[in-house]
């Protein structure tokens, strides 16, 4: 077994769609040394999905979460945060005339998403730098279709913490890496939501300048359409929001996803998005990975990838803690 | 742009929910009770009852054994709904077990427990459906060849082939086919058998039962008074009231009102707000006490008073009597359908109860191939089976390998149980009901030691909070239940009239909890030999 320990050059600890979950990215800060990784790379999906108002008024502070309603005092208030930033939300503290206003004014709400989710993004970076940064343990981050274009100022200013967004990157010796965080359209209109042709366009680009696609990480937000990554229910979108229909299922993936994939047989592709749809499945010689997420649980979906020295994907492994 | 629901009262609190993908769990609370109460087996149950008990073990109550075996359900539901909300994923005892006691026990008493469902219920399930449904239908009706038939070897296996094979669609189509089976067919099945059987004991509850057994049996050329002298032939004596057979007993109950925890041994990760407590406790409790007072006490208490304990006892240990020429008396098995037909003899109720039994024979069979698959899935996922047993059909996402190896399994499994030696056939059934049992005292011992084995779990669990002065509720509950359920095993493995002091039974527990262990070593070996770390997959990763 000593003999195969050798072997493994590098490990990469690979972790998706976060969407500001407190205590799943307190787990990744301690999961990279647990699992004996040498290298951090975030997934896309790194914004929360709510802006959950936390209202002061004369019974205390109330607030509804997960459609369980709350009323806590002043004691209680950090704990009733601390669940609210678990679940991937972001509490804003606010007196009763204060939200009947912001309820009435979309754009202001959307400002206040804004500014939560870029100190939440710019506040991860600051933490994953002070904890990686000693220990010489690279960090790469792209964002995801959820994600808002204005955290790339975010990435792109943070020490130590490498915005591997529609950039190529060497990440092990003879590895090259190419990521981006855009998708194909969804029924909510995402910020990176793009047409297929205009995702296989970006995509394309950086895959054309590898040096040896065979050799490279794929690292693709959205995953290959019908690659049983992509497994999604099936929406009704005559509801705003689109609700899902339980029991339906459907493949959501990218077909720009799958036809670079097809073509250039990469030895990884990475991929989130769907977060139901963890495994690892076979494209041609690719080995695609999604890990899923389970953020609203406080669970870390996770995937170790392992080289040889030569470069070579020697494994990979689906975790969750 | 966020959406959001302004409220002018006191109480606003609406939240401002950006637009965008989420996670989804398939099945409802209501879902998770519903299966639950599958589980339990409801009419099914009464197979394990009648009329064992009386015969085997004098002075037994069953009331008493069905109140006792709910307390412990409490108990059960307690440490399950504890470790299920907190850690809801698939996987069910292997999660709880590696992370709060450790990896070898974790994986080899959740698959040894899986090996011996394997055995016991696909094709136990398609006998109830066959034995207790079907042909006292066709009797009733004039179908009398068609029952015939059934009841042979050859009829018994060809339909339990039918029934796995069913159940195999049912499970592979998707929790969308499961749950509307569950919903339309299943429970209704249940609550049309368990009411007929109510109905029919209360409106009878004035009835002459000796002429109502006499007219039924004429037939049969048996009386009343002829069951009783078989009985005194057989040496019955009347008993009063003994605690330790009574308790004895909740060994064979254990294995019914305590699983309409049953979700959570495998399917909480399709559970919406598995997370949250106290809806998962009232998801186990519901049902486990529709199905033991509803379903069990009551008709039970009914019966006694309708029938008399005394003629009961007399009437199994007739039944259960080695001499042929005593035993000839009652020549059938005096099971809850019957009794219910001597008071309403009628085709119609006839078919009614019968329709129960084909309920419960699927509902306990298809419950356990849907959980079972999920188990072994959960394993492959982590490394510790091989990976193709974690595969999924893109088009129907559900893990179609397993479920197939499953049948496969199952159907030489059907072979031997309608073809086999009887007597070996009836052990391993004993082995069924004790190793469901052992892997929940594992579990419950797990639910114990969670607060102080995997402190970085607790920490963030609903049942933290919830403490007896400085001692964690979840521990005192569940080292109740690991209590208990330690001093169940010692009796089913030494008391004979639980069937598993013989050779096949024990043999049957040995092979498939020895069998988990050998796997658990050989497999990790090889993963090894591969690079393949499995001890990765259960390490607990702290919040920094």
């Amino acid at each position: 077994m000593a003999f195969r320990k050798q072997q493994r050059a590098a490990r990469i600890l690979f972790v998706t769609d976060l969407h500001a979950s407190e205590i799943t990215f307190r787990k990744v800060l301690s999961a990279v040394e647990i699992y004996e990784a040498s290298i951090l790379m975030i997934g896309g999906d790194l914004a929360g999905k709510r802006v959950v108002p936390v209202v002061a008024g004369t019974e205390g502070y109330t607030t509804s979460v997960g459609g369980e309603d709350f009323v806590v005092d002043e004691a209680g208030l950090p704990d009733l945060v601390t669940r609210i930033k678990n679940l991937g939300q972001y509490p804003i503290v606010l007196g009763l005339e204060e939200y009947n206003v912001l309820a009435q004014d979309p754009e202001g709400v959307h400002a206040r998403f804004l500014e939560a989710s870029h100190a939440q993004c710019a506040d991860w970076m600051k933490r994953l730098a002070a904890k990686f940064e000693p220990k010489g343990i690279p960090v790469y981050v792209t964002g995801g279709n959820d994600d808002f274009m204005s955290i790339e100022d975010i990435l792109d200013a943070a020490p130590w913490v490498i915005n591997a967004g529609e950039k190529i990157i060497e990440v092990i010796p003879g590895v090259e890496m190419i990521s981006t965080g855009f998708g194909n359209p969804t029924p909510w209109n995402c910020p990176r939501d793009v047409p297929e042709e205009k995702l296989l366009e970006i995509i394309t680009t950086m895959a054309d300048k590898l040096q040896d696609p065979k050799t490279a990480i794929f690292n693709l937000h959205v995953p290959p359409h019908g690659s049983g990554l992509d497994q999604a229910p099936l929406l009704d979108t005559s509801v705003v929001p689109p609700r899902p229909i339980i029991g339906e299922v459907a493949s959501v993936g990218s077909t720009a996803v799958k036809e670079v994939i097809e073509r250039y047989q990469p030895a990884v592709g990475l991929h989130g998005h769907i977060h139901e749809s963890r495994g690892v499945q076979k494209l041609g010689r690719t080995t695609c990975v999604n890990p899923g997420s389970e953020y609203t649980e406080g669970i870390l979906r996770s995937a170790v990838i392992d080289f040889t020295k030569k470069g070579e994907l020697l494994n990979v492994q689906l975790l969750g803690a | 742009m966020a959406d959001s629901t302004p409220d002018m009262g006191a109480s606003a609190k609406s939240a401002f929910t950006r637009t965008a993908s989420g996670l989804v769990r398939e099945m409802s609370i209501w879902d998770t009770a519903l299966f639950g109460l599958l589980s339990t087996g409801g009419v099914y149950s009464f197979v394990y009852l009648y009329p064992f008990p009386q015969a085997f073990s004098p002075g037994v109550s069953v009331p008493w054994v069905i109140l006792l075996t709910l307390a412990l359900g409490v108990i059960v539901y307690f440490a399950y709904a504890g470790l299920g909300s907190a850690m809801p994923r698939a996987g069910g005892d292997y999660v709880y077990e590696t992370r709060t006691i450790n990896r070898v026990i974790g994986f080899s008493i959740p698959w040894g427990s899986n090996v011996v469902f394997w055995l016991v219920f696909p094709a136990t399930g398609a006998y109830v459906i066959n034995a207790l449904g079907l042909q006292p239908i066709f009797n009733a009706f004039g179908l009398e060849s068609w029952a015939s038939w059934l009841a042979t070897a050859t009829g018994g296996f060809l339909f339990a082939v039918f029934v796995i094979v069913v159940e195999w669609y049912l499970a592979t189509g998707g929790l969308r086919v499961f749950r509307r089976a569950q919903r339309y067919f299943m429970v209704p099945c249940y609550v049309i058998g368990g009411g007929t059987i109510l109905a029919v004991f209360l409106f009878k509850w004035g009835i002459n039962f000796e002429q109502a057994f006499n007219s039924y049996n004429a037939a049969y050329d048996v009386t009343y008074a002829g069951v009783k002298e078989a009985a005194a032939q057989a040496g019955y004596v009347a008993t009063g009231f003994n605690l330790k057979n009574t308790l004895i007993w909740i060994v064979v109950l254990a294995g019914t009102i305590p699983f309409s925890m049953f979700a959570a041994q495998g399917m909480l990760g399709e559970v919406k707000d598995a997370s949250n407590f106290g809806r998962l406790f009232r998801a186990f409790l519901l049902p486990g006490a529709v199905m033991g007072i509803g379903m069990l006490l009551i008709p039970w208490l009914l019966l006694q008073r309708v029938a008399g304990v005394e003629f009961l006892n007399q009437f199994a240990t007739a039944w259960v009597s080695p001499d042929t020429s005593i035993a000839s008396a009652v020549p059938y098995t005096p099971n809850i359908n019957i009794y219910v037909q001597m008071l309403a003899p009628s085709k119609w109720v006839v078919l009614l109860v019968s329709i129960g039994f084909i309920g419960g024979g699927f509902g306990i069979s298809s419950t356990v191939i849907m959980n079972s698959a999920r188990v072994l899935m959960a394993m492959s996922l982590d490394g510790l089976l091989p990976a193709f047993l974690n595969k999924v059909s893109a088009k129907l996402f559900t893990p179609v390998r397993a479920l197939t190896i499953y049948m496969c399994v199952a159907i030489p499994i059907a072979a031997w149980f309608n073809y086999g030696n009887q007597t070996v056939v009836l052990a391993i059934l004993a082995g069924g009901m004790v190793s469901a049992t052992l892997v929940v005292g594992f579990s419950c011992l797990g639910s114990a030691l969670f607060p102080f084995t995997a402190p970085e779990i607790y920490e963030g669990a609903p049942v933290r909070h919830m403490t007896l002065g400085r001692i964690p509720i979840i521990t005192l509950f569940g080292g109740a239940g690991a209590a208990c359920i330690a001093v169940l095993i010692f009796w089913a493995i030494t008391e004979s009239a639980l069937g598993l002091t013989t050779t096949a039974g024990r043999a049957a527990l040995i092979g498939a909890y020895g069998s988990g262990f050998v796997i658990y070593y050989v497999w990790g070996w090889y993963e090894r030999s591969r690079g393949v770390d499995t001890a990765l997959t259960t390490k607990e990763v702290p919040p920094e």
